[in-house]
């Protein structure tokens, strides 16, 4: 059978047999038009980094009509827990990555192992930030102490429940493969989740120098 | 149709038999680089003499750290170009605005409300 026949058999009026279906799906899997997890995770991702773009652009409005205050309230900030839950967030996008890895090489074990290191991660995060917020608190800090503040406590806070957000979907995935195992042929729900957690990750990365590191 | 037709239908077709992933050692030395250029930007932050200076600096690593996650951990790279797009577009327009915002914040005035 000629290459052209071949290509030509799809446009047939003839039923699919079972190994020209097969082969269409993996056609369809391998372009560079295949979506990590599904569509709708990635809708849900582009509408929490224009939530957060917004507000870093808000940050730097509010930034140009109060230099002085913007200028000080990072040296008021304790820089080393922002660091430590920046390298926290890049060492659980790293055990992600590498779940999803195990996954695609079907190793459903070693996947649970770094989903369970993810979590973990996640927790260390939640008490760093806890730890910060006392710092902060100790200091005479909140959200009205003036507008640096207010924003520096939406922008974290917000971040810290997108954390909390990720680790219930993390847990979920982790506790629906010990029910119906995922194989590297069928893990979306779990792609999903990491490109969430991946999500929260990145914005993060924005965060930290804006409000902490760049003066 | 006859099973030699079948096999040959497939191989002219050319089908990889999984998805392109990235290497564990890759993955490892991506994880490294992240951990390195992170440090560095808290140390040009603070250890710069000219503000300019570490403000571009510390932009341009985390154009790079996003980069980074976005094509080697989430994998777009070998992925759909579309969402790979918009995500790198994230990553290379926000740095400048923040650029722009830090060295001149006046540009931003315009947009601010008067009491």
């Amino acid at each position: 059978m000629s290459n052209q026949t071949a290509l030509n058999l799809g446009q047939v009026d003839t039923p699919q047999t079972s190994i020209e279906a097969h082969a269409n799906h993996v056609i369809e899997n391998t372009t560079d038009d295949k979506v990590p997890g599904n569509i709708a995770v990635w809708i849900l991702i582009y509408a929490e980094l224009t939530e957060f773009g917004l507000f870093f652009a808000i940050f730097l409005v509010a930034k140009a009509a109060n230099p002085i205050i913007f200028a000080e309230g990072p040296t008021q900030l304790h820089t080393s827990s922002g660091a430590i839950n920046t390298l926290i967030l890049l060492t659980s996008s790293f055990f992600v990555a590498r779940a999803i890895h195990a996954i695609k090489r079907d190793k459903l074990k070693t996947c649970q192992r770094w989903l369970w290191l993810t979590l973990f991660a996640g927790a260390a995060y939640l008490g760093t930030k806890t730890w910060e917020y006392g710092i902060n608190a100790d200091n005479g800090i909140d959200g009205t102490t003036n507008l640096f503040f207010t924003i520096y406590y939406y922008l974290t806070f917000n971040h810290l429940l997108h954390v909390m957000m990720g680790m219930c979907t993390i847990g979920w995935v982790l506790a629906r493969s010990y029910i119906f195992p995922y194989t590297k042929d069928d893990h979306e729900g779990l792609e999903s989740a990491a490109c969430y957690w991946h999500m929260v990750d990145l914005v993060w990365i924005m965060i930290f120098p804006l409000l902490y590191v760049l003066r | 149709m006859s099973q030699d037709n079948q096999d040959e239908m497939l191989s002219s077709r050319k089908i990889p038999s999984f998805r392109k992933i990235l290497s564990i050692r890759k993955i490892n030395a991506v994880w490294i680089i992240l951990i390195t250029l992170t440090l560095t930007s808290v140390f040009v932050a603070e250890r710069t003499p000219d503000a300019a200076l570490s403000i571009i600096a510390v932009c341009f690593i985390i154009a790079i750290k996003g980069q980074l996650v976005i094509d080697k951990l989430i994998g777009l790279r070998f992925e759909n170009q579309t969402i790979r797009a918009v995500m790198l577009s994230y990553f290379y327009i926000l740095p400048v605005l923040f650029i722009i915002g830090f060295l001149f914040p006046e540009a931003f005035l315009v947009f601010a409300i008067s009491p």
